[in-house]
């Protein structure tokens, strides 16, 4: 018995569906809901204080020790164009003019230290990890420089040197990790002349987050935007304009990046063990049962074909004993017949001599001869 | 060869409608048309069930302009010398008649003008670009009212005239109240009021919709004026609902006040009318209830430009409807919160508390936490003591009497300095704030003047005049949760310089400073100092010597 190509591809199509449904369900990252490591921080940015003057640009740049620009950092006519972090700029500010807002709505744009990072699950080099304080942290000595996490985060930050042919590095906002660690504030916090970066625990931060849009509900939009964007996010937001309108995304939905892909990712260890040893298993069933089936098929055909063999001489000995009795009984007919002729003949010829009849007409012929 | 064909028939069905989706985008890029003020959405309000198509959209000046005779008659039918602004009809006839009746009659004149080879709009077959949701129009149509000064003139206008004629006003003309009884309208003296107070939104029961009975109106009337050669007002869309149009019409400054036998103050008082109702109430005040309320009507009426922002529903007495525990008439809302519920201009701290977000009082309300009404001195408007009211007057006049006197009292203090003052001296002319001295010099804070001009502005406002009379409650929009405003503690005293955010949402020093005199700056529309231009306040220090 084989298996036909269709219903091959048919149990393998029940076999993933099943298997993609059912391990789903089993992986580390969606059946918990990770909420952040215990006293990890970050940064809300209170976009309504926000007034355009590129001082955390500035202080990010003097911290991170990166070249000098090219267009200063009070010049605010590059808030003309929305710009976007690139390889020596790690953050940048926008303005934007939401209709039925009389003032300018300025947004400084940088990581925002999801609690489970789209680019740390991209990365299959472990380049960026997400490290205990809230940062996400790459490691330059790791990057193999594939982009991957480029593509993958859904705020379009990472950016890249595309300018440094032998060592490019991938290059975003590092919350500060070692000013962290020496107990002072990120470069930007400090700089920015109206608190509207405010750094401390993520718990307190939602806290403070909430209760200023309670004590000012006509002033800020009722949601903390990165609280659960993406799974949550370490940087967090409020604003007083809609979020849409501050080329924020609303539509991410609130499930980690990872969660979206290891369902399919978890079955792979399966499918790439397991599924090998039962589909050859299958295949040299298969095959084995073909094999027997054709040795049998030719036993049984060369079995036949000796059969008919037998048969077949048999008959044609039968044939050809037939023949030679009708044959032998043919000839002694005719070799009677001839002898009764000649008697008759000798009777007709020899009435004078004796009137004994011959009676014996063999006796007459001579020695007969043995035919075959 | 047809067989070629067949076989690879789905594949060039593919390629072809791959092809001419590129090719043609499925959306056109709605092009930016101008704002329109005409636009309207013939959508029969008949069936809702049974329509196939959206609203069709109608620009109603573009037609009127094309058939240049300005004459309504073209498309509207008359009622005993009325037009009724319905389209060629009299009366609603039921999705299918008038369906029928706007194809015909729309797209026939479309058609009759598109075979003399004038410009015209769709034809029948050209469905969707009449019921089209993407045209690109946008209606910039504002909603129309008409303020004092407009019904002033319409009083004053010789060519309205009133129903009957040797009537001494021509309120007639236009204000009349529905009889039940006879089932009719007709003009009663002195129960004049908003048209809006039957005609709502929408068409109920026998009640024509707003929209309907004024544009009836006031059209016909002008119309009419038109066709007689006399000053009238307009006939065509954008005149009255284009905003900018609207703004140019004449204005007359201070028009007298509407005849309507309105009061000028008011005794305001649920429990006190209760008891002098009732018989056999003791004559003394209770002392269960709060102290009742003199309104200064002349005042409010003056500062509203529409008698329905607080009268929203009749021009009866508020408790007539918002009873102590709310009446069906009230959906229940009872007259302590129809009084005090903010957000709503109907109530009195709603509207006091949209007054404070202009741009004059914003400076510093807008940073002001929204406060209920723990801490919120409630005498400022009960202002009325018990003894004013002992023993509880008995006839009108007296209640008159005791609210007039109250608010000529009060209109006298405001802003004559009988509250605390500071004297001007005792204002720092200058404070140099230096205290986190880094990139930047020390700030040097024009105090005085600030507080003067703050000060002159509140003078000129009643309602700041009111609750802000006297120095001391405008130091602390600045100077706030301090003990004694006339000596303030530094800043510092509070808001430190700490790496931890504080959980109650107290900024930092830095974030106090520049969030105070940002914000304030930013509300009351201040162009300059500009938040950027951080040199305008504190120079750079040219030697950073920390």
């Amino acid at each position: 018995m084989g298996i036909t190509r269709r219903q091959f591809f048919g149990w393998m199509g029940a076999a993933v569906g099943s298997q993609a449904a059912f391990a789903s369900q089993a992986k580390a990252a969606a059946t918990n809901h990770f909420t952040g490591h215990p006293g990890s921080f970050g940064v809300l940015h209170d976009i309504s204080r926000c007034i355009g003057c590129r001082k955390c640009e500035a202080a990010c740049n003097q911290v991170n020790k990166l070249p000098a620009p090219e267009i200063p950092f009070d010049d605010r006519a590059v808030l003309g164009q929305i710009r976007r972090p690139r390889a020596e700029a790690y953050t940048v500010v926008n303005q934007f003019k939401p209709k039925n807002k009389p003032a300018a709505v300025f947004v400084k744009t940088q990581c925002n230290h999801c609690l489970e990072p789209a680019c740390v699950s991209a990365c299959f080099v472990k380049a960026l990890t997400k490290s205990k304080t809230g940062a996400v942290v790459y490691d330059a000595s790791l990057c193999v420089g594939c982009r991957y996490c480029m593509i993958a985060c859904p705020f379009d930050i990472p950016a890249y040197e595309y300018d440094n042919p032998f060592t490019p590095e991938i290059t975003k906002c590092t919350l500060c990790q070692p000013r962290i660690e020496k107990n002072q504030r990120p470069g930007c916090v400090d700089a920015c002349p109206q608190e509207a970066l405010t750094f401390g625990a993520r718990e307190d931060l939602i806290k403070i987050a909430g209760q200023r849009i309670d004590k000012y509900p006509d002033r800020y939009e009722k949601h903390i935007y990165g609280e659960h964007e993406m799974g949550g996010c370490n940087w967090l937001y409020i604003a007083n304009a809609p979020f849409t309108d501050l080329n924020m995304r609303e539509d991410l939905g609130i499930t980690p990046a990872p969660a979206l892909t290891s369902g399919a990712l978890a079955a792979v260890p399966v499918v790439v063990s397991l599924w090998v040893v039962f589909i050859n298993g299958l295949r040299a069933i298969s095959k084995r049962k073909e094999q027997i089936a054709e040795e049998e098929k030719i036993q049984a055909v060369n079995a036949a074909v000796e059969t008919e063999k037998g048969r077949f001489n048999l008959e044609i000995k039968q044939i050809k004993e037939k023949a030679r009795t009708e044959k032998e009984a043919a000839v002694e007919k005719e070799v009677k017949k001839a002898l009764e002729a000649a008697a008759q003949t000798l009777n007709e010829i020899k009435p004078a001599q004796t009137t004994e009849p011959v009676k014996n007409a063999e006796t007459l012929l001579p020695e007969k001869q043995e035919n075959t | 060869m047809t067989n070629i064909v067949s076989a690879a028939r789905p594949r060039l069905i593919f390629f072809a409608l791959a092809i001419s989706l590129c090719l043609f985008p499925r959306h056109a890029a709605a092009a930016q048309s101008p704002d329109m003020f005409d636009l309207i959405h013939i959508r029969i309000a008949d069936d809702a069930a049974r329509h196939e198509m959206p609203a069709a959209r109608f620009l109603h000046d573009k037609h009127t302009k094309t058939l240049t005779d300005q004459n309504c008659s073209a498309c509207h039918l008359k009622e005993k010398d009325r037009f009724v602004f319905k389209f060629q009809r009299l009366k609603d006839g039921g999705l299918d008649g008038d369906k029928r009746l706007y194809h015909e009659k729309c797209a026939g004149c479309h058609e009759e003008r598109g075979k003399k080879g004038l410009a015209s709009g769709p034809f029948t077959s050209e469905c969707r670009l009449c019921h089209s949701q993407t045209s690109g129009i946008q209606s910039a149509a504002q909603p129309v009212a008409m303020d004092k000064s407009l019904h002033y003139r319409h009083e004053i206008s010789a060519a309205i005239h009133p129903e009957k004629a040797g009537e001494k006003t021509n309120c007639s003309a236009c204000h009349h109240e529905y009889d039940k009884a006879i089932d009719k309208t007709l003009y009663v003296k002195g129960k004049e009021s908003a048209c809006r107070y039957c005609h709502k939104a929408a068409l109920a029961d026998k009640t024509r919709s707003f929209q309907t009975v004024a544009h009836e109106s006031c059209l016909n009337c002008h119309y009419l004026l038109h066709s007689t050669k006399q000053k009238a007002g307009p006939t065509d869309c954008e005149a009255c609902h284009d905003a900018n149009r609207l703004a140019g019409i004449a204005k007359v400054e201070d028009a007298p006040r509407i005849k309507r036998n309105q009061p000028d103050s008011v005794l305001m008082s649920l429990w006190l009318k209760d008891a002098q109702l009732s018989q056999k109430a003791s004559k003394k005040p209770s002392k269960q209830f709060v102290n009742p309320v003199a309104f200064n009507h002349k005042l409010h009426e003056a500062k509203s430009e529409h008698c329905y922002i607080c009268h929203h529903a009749s021009l009866e007495t508020c408790g007539a409807c918002h009873t102590r525990l709310g009446s069906d008439q009230s959906q229940l809302t009872r007259l302590d919160q129809a009084m005090h519920s903010g957000g709503n201009t109907r109530s009195c701290v709603g509207c006091h508390q949209k007054q404070m977000a202009s741009k004059d009082c914003a400076g510093c309300h807008s940073q002001m936490v929204k406060a209920g009404f723990a801490g919120a001195d409630c005498t400022e408007c009960h202002s009325i003591g018990k003894n004013q009211i002992d023993p509880i007057p008995v006839d009108k006049a007296a209640w008159t009497q005791i609210a007039e006197k109250d608010v000529h009292l009060r209109t006298e203090q405001r802003g004559s300095g009988a509250g605390d003052q500071i004297k001007t001296s005792e204002i720092p002319e200058e404070v140099t704030i230096d205290v986190l001295s880094d990139q930047y010099e020390g700030a040097k804070f024009p105090h005085r003047k600030i507080v003067t001009i703050l000060s002159e502005r509140i003078q000129k406002n009643e309602l700041a005049g009111h609750f802000h009379d006297g120095m001391p409650t405008l130091c602390n929009g600045c100077h706030h949760h301090s003990l004694d405003p006339a000596a303030p503690p530094k800043c510092a005293s509070c808001h430190g310089i700490a790496p931890e955010p504080e959980l109650d949402g107290r900024p930092g020093l830095k974030g106090a400073y520049h969030g105070q005199c940002i914000t304030c700056h930013q509300r009351m529309g201040i162009p300059t100092p500009a938040a950027t231009d951080c040199n305008a306040c504190h120079k750079n220090r040219t030697q950073s010597a920390r």
